[in-house]
């Protein structure tokens, strides 16, 4: 019998059948024996059930779906609308900085400063790794990110509407600062404050594997609003936002080390 | 742990259902409906919140009649259903981002912060559904602290009963990160339940 305490892993292990023999006998042989780790394993075992509860089936759901099926043009036809709302953007200058600063307290952190003559600037922002530590356990699952951007509006040149967006080192997107034009179903960009402004966000960014590399932060700007998803899309398929005619306001290249 | 729910042999497989699917028989589709909806609408409770699980299990089986016609009959409909699920709940949980987002910028904007419900009179029904729904939502809450790709592994692998080798299938990670990481997030799960306790 092992004399220690089971760990939480070591309890998932041994309800996951992953131990080998005779760890697991040596464990099993500890919670018999054990008044604590029993009530830890009966809880998790507990906290599995609950999860594992199975919803009543839902009529209301099928029927839903069935009427759907019967109208398979549905799909193609929004698509026709976020292409007809993406038409129109325009553009303004790009200007590019990089930057890398020292590790701190949490082993990764990044700053940026502003980049001048552009209608939407990014003023400020910061990032700040968290969670770095279980990289010194090998495991590079989600490290949420924190990013804290702040939008510096010149209304020069007729920008009206930004959306700023993260790019990691995978190609992922994820939007810090869109709109949502359409209540139901239509996020946009952010229309800018007459006059200029600070439009500030913070926004947590997960980096994947490998959690250090270079996180790409580009502020679109536009004389009209445009949709996020069409921009989405076409980030997704061309992996570029200036194709097809939109360009960006501004683009910052983070360098995030350990 | 099996690498799919039960078949009972007295009822058509998934994959004899589908091949009338794909003929566009929508009786079989219903049948296929009503075997799996109420395990992806748990999965994607658990990903992405339960008030939001109905709507996005509707979209993830109208996608999979969209895709019937690219359907081979494997034994895999289990791994393409829950794949098509994940590919709504990952989309979700990114759009929820931004309207999170846009919630603050606007408020800012216009300079007030979005009106609370602080003052107004409680509806008993409304807090009748609110109570009953607490301990899910709870639960669901713990699952969502986790990681993502954790809580992929955890629910996939302890929740919905899948082995590791269709979990790999349907989210393209190695058998051995999963694994790692359903444990780490069983672990997890296991703490935030013990400080509750304490």
């Amino acid at each position: 019998m092992i004399a220690s305490h089971l760990t939480d892993e070591k309890t998932a292990q041994l309800l996951d059948r992953a131990l080998p023999e005779l760890e697991a006998q040596q464990a099993r042989a500890h919670v018999a024996q054990c008044p604590d780790c029993q009530e830890r394993v009966h809880a998790v075992e507990a906290l599995m059930l609950q999860l594992r509860a199975e919803p009543a089936s839902d009529e209301q759901l099928v029927r839903g779906v069935m009427a759907r099926i019967s109208d398979e043009n549905s799909a193609s036809s929004r698509r026709g609308m976020w292409s007809a709302l993406a038409a129109g953007v325009s553009v303004a200058t790009v200007a590019l900085v990089m930057v890398r600063s020292p590790a701190d307290d949490v082993g990764m952190t990044a700053r940026g400063g502003p980049v001048a003559v552009a209608p939407v600037h990014l003023k400020a922002f910061q990032a700040r790794g968290a969670g770095m530590e279980r990289l010194a356990e090998g495991d590079r699952t989600g490290l949420p990110l924190k990013l804290s951007v702040t939008l510096d509006v010149l209304p020069a040149q007729g920008a009206t509407h930004a959306a700023v967006y993260a790019r990691d080192a995978a190609g992922r997107v994820t939007w810090l600062l869109p709109s949502w034009t359409d209540a139901a179903t239509s996020p946009g960009c952010v229309a800018l404050p007459a006059g200029g402004g600070a439009v500030t966000s913070s926004h947590a960014v997960e980096l994947p594997d490998p959690p250090t590399g270079t996180v790409e932060i580009v502020a679109v700007a536009a004389t009209e609003a445009c949709s996020i998803p069409a921009l989405d899309e076409r980030l997704e398929s061309t992996g570029d936002i200036t194709q097809g005619g939109l360009r960006v306001a501004e683009r910052l290249r983070v360098v995030l080390d350990r | 742990m099996s690498s799919a729910p039960s078949e009972d042999s007295s009822r058509p497989s998934d994959d004899a259902l589908m091949s009338l699917v794909c003929q566009g028989d929508r009786r079989a589709f219903e049948l296929l409906v009503r075997r799996h909806e109420a395990a992806i609408r748990r999965y994607l409770g658990r990903m992405v919140g339960p008030a939001e699980a109905a709507d996005l299990c509707q979209e993830t089986l109208v996608s999979i009649w969209e895709m019937r016609s690219r359907y081979r009959a494997e034994g895999r409909f289990v791994a393409l259903m829950y794949r098509v699920a994940r590919s709504k709940a990952i989309s979700h949980l990114r759009w929820r981002r931004v309207r999170e987002v846009f919630a603050v910028a606007e408020a800012r904007r216009h300079g007030h912060v979005p009106p609370t419900d602080q003052g107004a009179a409680p509806d008993p029904a409304a807090l009748e559904r609110l109570l009953a729904s607490e301990r899910d939502r709870a639960l669901s809450a713990r699952v969502s602290s986790l990681p993502t790709a954790m809580r992929d592994a955890v629910v996939l692998h302890y929740v919905e009963g899948l082995d590791y080798a269709t979990i790999s299938e349907i989210t393209g990670a190695a058998e051995v990160t999963l694994r790692s990481r359903a444990h780490r997030g069983l672990a997890l799960l296991a703490q935030q339940l013990g400080k509750g306790q304490s």
